[in-house]
């Protein structure tokens, strides 16, 4: 008996472990398993299993930590909960940040051992939800004021102005469906049937960061009836001289228009901006279907434009809103050229700027290109060329005019937006130094064969005066009866009268004198027969005087 | 030297490659307009910085995001991108139009807009030919990071002028930054020295 007790005992003490498993110092109690973290926007909730039957009421905690903190914290919203859910949604953390979550099982004063998560980055992990829709009808369009997932200061506040929203609406009779896409949370749906029943649904998506959000429930409304007055369609706008031209179509006469602008930034800000539509001066109150407004009032930027229709006391819905982006006249200033001919047949050209081209140096931002065109003075033929700054134009005729002038290009412009052109500057064309030594070159060969033509018709005289007027020294004797009458003169001056003054010798013995007659013509000295010797040794004489004379 | 010159001439010719090689071109008056917004960012100051001194705050600004030697386009736009977003983001809401001079405000968003308009044509083109493993650039992240830092501190100071103020100068300082970030890749594209 006691034996048995005994043995009762032992078992009962031995078998106590897994009798009764909560027993104290004994197994060890599991955290929570299949922890998951779900994010939609600003709700974050923590989900688990815990499938351990339990007798007391087991707790659950969970703590959070971030880079920036050094020790881990108590989770808010999941402490001591009971139930396998919390909801951490009111912690305040950067959620670009990473964070890390560790949970655990409490019961009584025993703990679990943590079980951690990885670390994750909440945006990263997070869904985006339904947006928020309003809807308000018109009798051809529905306008619908959407409002972006999340609160203003919520996971995607900074992503507001990326969020592009998919509508898919149809009609709810037919089914036919319309998927749009749009980048402002306000849009007008158009071209619909007055008194029709329309629903849609809507969602938002972030592009940039591959998310896709979860739909809105179906919204529906009716559209209203028709309208007396429709509203004015097919808006385009035109540049024109300073000017830019509004026009659009209407099917009625005497109707009353005006039209109006927004800043195209006011449509991403989900906030109504009815309020913050500005009547385009120029266009207020304009009876024709079209209107003009300066450049000038509308700078750089991107606007909304739409027209309204009035007749008396009705007046129809807004038209369509149209976009309208301009580009700012780019007033790009005329630059400044100068030339100088320096090298030999070519032009050195200079493009400078002003100095008073306005608000700072366009040129420092904008890549300018410059084209010239030069021509000859005479004959006008235009040529074109796009250079830099400082460059010369080559093959040029010397002496020749040639007039430059240039404007600035934007580089890679698609609207080739220029300035006007700059001061025309005209120069002439100095020859080079090569044809400088051709010039020297030719004005000497010409003197010098002007000299050497000189020089031969000198030697030629000569030669002729040798050749016709030889010096003939006659002997002395007859000499002095023969005055120096050169023979040339018979020859080259023909006009002269010639006399001869003839001696006729009759006796050589003694050279008798002869009685000369006065007379011009016919005086003669007679000299003998006796000469016709002497006469041969006379020529050579003569010939060998002439020789010695003329040397 | 010539034959120096002939084995670098076309590593030359490929890296002056056209602007449009990665499917994206940015205006010409894109660097023009980030100044201008600059401009009016700096005329838009109420408070003496000085008087705001005790509400100084390091924002951390990402500076390991900007200052690469190795400036890749993509990285480059999308750092931009963040950052003319987030400044344009900040000063659209309406807590900043209580804050500031309302004409001026409405220039620096339309002309942020204008900006946001361009970089975002580029960039929608750039991610979709990155591999797409990774759903946030590194650098976004850093930028938003960063700005959400900026949007915290706000709110802890409750909007106040000098709040205001600070984060102002701030904006102006990375938007500087970001600008002249930006010009330099421009200006590796197109070639210049």
């Amino acid at each position: 008996m006691l034996g048995l007790l005994g043995a009762a005992a032992l078992v009962l003490v031995t078998g106590a472990p897994w009798l009764l498993p909560e027993a104290a110092g004994g197994k060890t109690l599991k955290p929570p398993q299949n922890v998951e973290v779900i994010m939609i926007d600003d709700s974050f909730t923590l989900k688990w299993n815990w499938s351990e039957h339990s007798t007391t009421d087991v707790f659950f905690s969970a703590a959070y930590k971030t880079a920036e903190m050094g020790d881990w914290e108590e989770l808010p919203g999941c402490q001591h909960v009971t139930s396998t859910t919390c909801d951490f949604s009111s912690l305040e953390t950067n959620v670009y940040s990473e964070i890390q979550l560790r949970i655990r099982t409490e019961e009584g004063s025993s703990t679990s051992p943590w079980h951690e998560l990885d670390a994750f980055t909440p945006a990263k992990i997070a869904q985006i939800g339904p947006p928020g829709v309003h809807l308000e009808a018109e009798d051809k369009a529905i306008v619908i004021m959407l409002s972006p997932p999340g609160t203003e200061e919520s996971m995607w506040a900074l992503e507001h102005s990326s969020f592009r929203y998919n509508i898919i609406v149809w009609e709810n009779s037919s089914g036919l469906e319309e998927s749009i896409t749009t980048a402002y949370p306000n849009y007008n749906v158009y071209n619909l049937s007055p008194d029709t029943t329309y629903c849609l649904k809507v969602r938002a998506e972030l592009p940039l960061l591959k998310k896709i959000g979860f739909y809105s429930p179906v919204f529906c409304i009716n559209t209203t009836v028709e309208n007396k007055l429709p509203p004015p369609s097919n808006i385009h706008i035109h540049p024109r001289d300073g000017f830019f031209a509004l026009q659009w179509d209407y099917p009625y006469d005497k109707v009353a228009f005006q039209a109006q602008w927004l800043y195209a930034f006011l449509k991403i800000n989900p906030e109504s901006y009815e309020d913050k539509w500005k009547p385009i001066p120029g266009c207020a109150n304009v009876q024709t279907t079209q209107c003009a407004f300066h450049q000038n009032d509308f700078p750089k930027g991107i606007y909304f434009i739409r027209v309204q229709a009035s007749k008396g006391n009705h007046t129809s819905f807004w038209s369509e809103e149209k976009r309208f982006a301009t580009e700012k006249q780019t007033v790009i200033p005329p630059p400044i050229i100068s030339a100088k001919s320096i090298n030999a047949n070519s032009l050195h050209v200079s493009i400078g700027t002003s100095k008073d081209s306005g608000n700072g140096s366009v040129d420092s931002y904008y890549s300018l290109v410059y084209e010239v065109v030069f021509w000859e003075n005479s004959s006008h033929s235009e040529r074109k060329r796009l250079e830099k700054t400082d460059f010369t134009i080559p093959d040029l005729k010397a002496l020749m005019v040639y007039c430059v002038k240039a404007r600035a290009l934007l580089k890679d412009d698609k609207q080739n937006r220029s300035s006007t052109f700059s001061n025309t500057v005209c120069e002439e064309i100095q020859p080079g130094n090569a044809s400088k030594v051709w010039l020297s070159v030719g004005i000497g060969t010409a003197l010098f064969s002007i000299i050497a033509v000189f020089c031969i018709m000198k030697f030629i005289s000569e030669c002729i005066k040798y050749v016709f007027c030889p010096s003939n020294k006659l002997p002395s004797t007859i000499d002095e009866y023969f005055p120096e009458q050169p023979l040339c003169n018979l020859l080259l001056s023909p006009s002269e009268e010639q006399m001869e003054r003839c001696f006729i010798i009759e006796n050589m013995n003694s050279l008798t004198t002869v009685v000369e007659s006065g007379h011009s013509d016919g005086d003669h000295k007679r000299y003998s027969s006796q000469t016709s010797q002497d006469s041969g040794n006379y020529s050579n004489e003569d010939e060998n005087n002439e020789s010695k004379t003329s040397e | 030297m010539a034959l120096l010159l002939c084995l670098l001439m076309p590593l030359v010719v490929l890296s002056c490659g056209p602007g449009g090689s990665l499917g994206c071109e940015l205006p010409q008056s894109h660097v023009l307009d980030s100044i201008q917004n600059l401009r009016l960012l700096g005329q838009m100051r109420r408070l003496s910085p000085l008087s705001c001194l005790k509400d100084r705050r390091d924002f951390r600004f990402p500076w390991q995001q900007v200052d690469d030697s190795q400036l890749q386009k993509a990285r480059v736009m999308s750092v931009h991108h963040e950052m003319v977003q987030q400044a344009f983001q900040l000063l659209l809401s309406e807590r900043a139009s209580a804050a500031w001079d309302k004409t001026l405000l409405d220039q620096v968003c339309k002309g942020l807009h204008q900006q946001l308009e361009h970089l975002e044509s580029c960039l929608v083109q750039l991610v979709t030919e990155e591999d797409s493993s990774q759903s946030y650039g590194r650098a976004s992240l850093e930028m938003k990071r960063y700005f959400q830092r900026i949007r915290l501190y706000l709110k802890e100071k409750k909007y106040s002028g000098c709040a205001w103020e600070v984060v102002r100068v701030e904006i102006m300082r990375s938007f500087s930054l970001s600008t002249t970030l930006q010009e330099r890749v421009m200006d590796e594209d197109m070639g210049s020295p």
